[in-house]
């Protein structure tokens, strides 16, 4: 087990310029990397410093939202968060409806919880597949890749996408629960719930992976706090803060559930938080499959202007088809702030309308941006044979973060 | 702590206060952008911990800069995202490209304000960020480089509304 | 003896044996077995361009399977023969992706996976977008935003047929 050798306070402080120190550059053309070069300097093998050179993602995604018009944005927010993308989805679209002034019907509501709740489980098993690949186990690799698949098969079966699914639009959702899906999510439950055991079995109980990641990176409630960490991993210093309990949207005020967080907030806290998340998540989604409410999945203003042929299809299918009037949205000016918990951590979105086809200002942060200055900090002073685990336990997704 | 007495706290400080409940925006206007630092201490004082995002918004006749602010601490204000904004002053705008020069001018200098770093340490990769989109210079920042794009287009700050470029001029090898 | 190319086998031993081996390299049971060889050991380099990664990573794992196909990805640029550009590439991602190329053993192939990396898919009009066809010899393009793991298995076969196909290029005739 490592421990930490310089402080994280004084090391911002360290002049890495001298013939002491060396630089080394690990990727992007790198599997541990991901779409990003990682410069660490190195007194003999501990880290001194951290520089993330990110960017080689950015998609400019802001500047292409601005010049389009507002129901366009949705895919491009999507294509930025592949392993997430109701949660990209959800955020603008909540944002849009408080600048719009549209409120979702109960129903949609829950359907946005459950979809959300599937994907938060399927970016879980994700980062838990990668972070497997991080310490050299292709075992969790797989059963987490392999796993991931009947969640996305149950998001296919709602939605009809794998994973770019544009599903929830302002004021409602595109589809309606099909027939047999309820017991197609029960099944997939159970069988989750099994798997569980297993995960525990050879890979969260595992001497190994426990000597690797307990008390490594290491990162205290304040220095948390300062350093503006998101999601899972604010949680696992022992923050109990979480956007769905603290600024509810969907139907997450209808629902119980917990917030688990953990005292450490080392790397094996941030294993083990993901895996309580996605025991929280499957609770949610039996609460939501069985308090659905009947009712429209869209609201009464947008349904009344629906033509003939789409209400029909709205009638027969529970279909929303896309009317032309979304292309045509006029906000009136003015802005609005919203914020989701993703499976990363909280995205925030900050829109501004001058009333005119287009987003004035189309602004939003997603949370692996927000955790690179907790990355730079996180891994000082710990040996460079520990930098994969802890940059694993990040859970860090580079066109995420590159937007 | 609630978000009227909050509203009556930053006022306190000179700064013009809104908050809009349906829209989720609170927002603290300060026309004077040598007093943010001072605001922006009050807020970490009452509570605000961590920033959210810093972006700026380019309007005609000046940028206004707005840090984003939330808190993780203080149980009543999780809720709430305050908007810190101030406007700067622009600068002359930029050349029409000369397509006999193949240039646009000489690159536009940065428009100066305070950074905010030493009070929310979350604003780090942030405000590099909006200095190299929109040309903000954030005066006492440790580490002002740019992050998200190459150095092709350092000094053209791509959000700006009169932002163009050339496509000729970018090579991969 | 078709070709009749300078088929006289006598002389000088070295050359002789030279000149017997770039006759064989061209005949057909050598160009079958190194085209099977090829086809079977496609190592795609282990560089994530954008988010269709995702999907590459679906590809590898338990469900589709491609290392069935011999479809293995490897670390190092040295010691792999293919190339997939997962989606969008940026002004600053193209060198890096250009420079591994170089890097690259020849015979090599690329595959360039998504909509973004054809001609830039949803982010068409933006400034920092480069498309793969102008920096890099694409061989396969696999559409799709993003292409689902099926998708880039198809994609995979139709670059072996390929391969098949062309095998008489396989070797390099000046061999180092």
């Amino acid at each position: 087990m490592s421990e930490r050798v310089y402080n994280i306070e004084e090391a911002p402080n360290i002049d890495v310029s001298g013939d002491r120190y060396i630089m080394l550059q690990i990727g992007p053309s790198h599997p541990g990397s991901g779409h990003m070069r990682i410069k660490v300097w190195l007194d003999g093998d501990i880290v001194v410093k951290v520089d993330p050179d990110i960017g080689f993602v950015h998609r400019t995604s802001e500047w292409l939202s601005e010049r389009r018009e507002f129901i366009k944005a949705i895919p491009i927010v999507e294509r930025i968060m592949l392993p997430d993308t109701i949660h990209a989805n959800l955020s603008y679209i909540t944002t849009l409806e408080r600048l719009l002034g549209l409120e979702a019907p109960p129903r949609a509501q829950y359907l946005r919880t459950l979809a959300a709740e599937i994907n938060r489980i399927t970016s879980h098993l994700y980062g838990i597949g990668i972070f497997g690949i991080f310490l050299g186990s292709s075992t969790v690799y797989m059963w987490a890749f392999g796993d991931r698949e009947p969640f996305i098969d149950l998001m296919e079966m709602l939605t009809g996408a794998r994973i770019t699914y544009s599903y929830i639009i302002p004021g409602g959702v595109r589809w309606d629960m099909p027939k047999g899906f309820k017991e197609r999510a029960e099944k997939v439950l159970e069988y989750m719930e099994k798997r569980l055991k297993d995960y525990d079995d050879i890979w969260v109980k595992n001497p190994v992976v426990q000597s690797r990641c307990v008390n490594v990176g290491v990162i205290d409630k304040t220095n948390a706090i300062r350093l503006g960490v998101v999601g899972p991993n604010l949680r696992a210093s022992g923050v109990y803060y979480d956007t769905r309990k603290h600024d509810p949207y969907a139907a997450y005020q209808n629902v119980d559930f917990e917030v688990p967080t953990f005292k450490n907030g080392d790397a094996y806290d941030r294993l083990l938080i993901r895996v309580e998340e996605i025991k929280q998540s499957m609770k949610i989604i039996k609460q939501v499959l069985k308090d659905m409410p009947e009712g429209k999945i869209i609201d009464e203003g947008t349904y009344k202007q629906l033509n003939p042929v789409m209400k029909k299809v709205y009638d027969e299918r529970a279909r929303v088809m896309f009317p032309a009037f979304y292309n045509h949205m006029r906000p009136q000016p003015g802005e609005a702030t919203g914020r989701v918990e993703a499976g990363r951590g909280e995205i925030f979105f900050y829109l501004r309308s001058d009333g005119g086809k287009y987003p004035y200002r189309f602004r939003w942060v997603t949370p692996s941006f927000r955790n690179l200055p907790f990355f730079t900090h996180v891994a000082v002073g710990y040996r460079l044979a520990d930098l994969p685990a802890i940059y694993g336990s990040v859970d860090y997704f580079p066109p995420e973060a590159d937007r | 702590m609630n978000a009227d007495e909050l509203k009556t706290a930053l006022e306190a400080e000179g700064a013009k206060v809104t908050y809009d409940q349906k829209r989720k925006v609170f927002d603290v206007f300060v026309q004077d952008p040598s007093r943010i630092k001072q605001v922006a201490r009050k807020m970490l004082e009452l509570g605000l911990d961590h920033v959210v995002s810093v972006t700026g918004v380019d309007y005609p006749d000046r940028i206004e800069v707005i840090w984003h602010a939330s808190s993780y601490s203080v149980d009543s204000l999780e809720g709430l995202v305050v908007a810190l904004r101030t406007p700067i002053s622009k600068g002359p705008p930029r050349q029409a490209y000369d397509p006999r020069t193949r240039t646009y001018g000489p690159a536009r200098p940065p428009l100066p304000v305070d950074s905010l770093t030493d009070v929310w340490p979350s604003a780090l990769f942030l405000e590099r960020e909006a200095h190299e989109m929109f040309g903000i210079e954030f005066r006492g920042h440790p580490d002002l480089r740019p992050i998200l794009l190459s150095d092709d287009f350092y000094g053209k700050w791509p959000l700006r509304k009169d932002f163009t470029y050339d496509k000729s001029e970018l090579k991969v090898a | 003896m078709a070709d009749g190319e300078g088929l006289i086998f006598l002389g000088n031993l070295e050359e002789v044996a030279k000149k017997s081996l770039e006759y064989l390299k061209k005949k057909e049971p050598i160009t079958k077995m190194v085209s099977w060889g090829v086809n079977f050991s496609l190592w795609p380099v282990h560089l994530m361009t954008s988010c269709c990664g995702a999907e590459f990573a679906a590809a590898a794992s338990p469900r589709f399977d491609l290392e069935r196909l011999g479809f293995l990805p490897f670390g190092g640029p040295r010691q792999t023969n293919l190339i997939v550009v997962e989606g969008t590439t940026t002004w600053k991602m193209a060198r890096v992706v250009r420079r591994v190329y170089d890097q690259m053993p020849a015979p090599k192939w690329v595959i360039a996976m998504g909509a973004c990396a054809m001609d830039g898919g949803i982010f068409w009009d933006s400034y920092n977008i480069v498309v793969a066809r102008d920096y890099l010899p694409v061989d396969v393009y696999v559409p799709g935003c993003p292409p689902r793991p099926e998708a880039l298995a198809r994609g995979v076969m139709m670059l072996k047929e390929k391969i098949d196909r062309e095998r008489s290029n396989l070797i390099p005739s000046e061999q180092r």
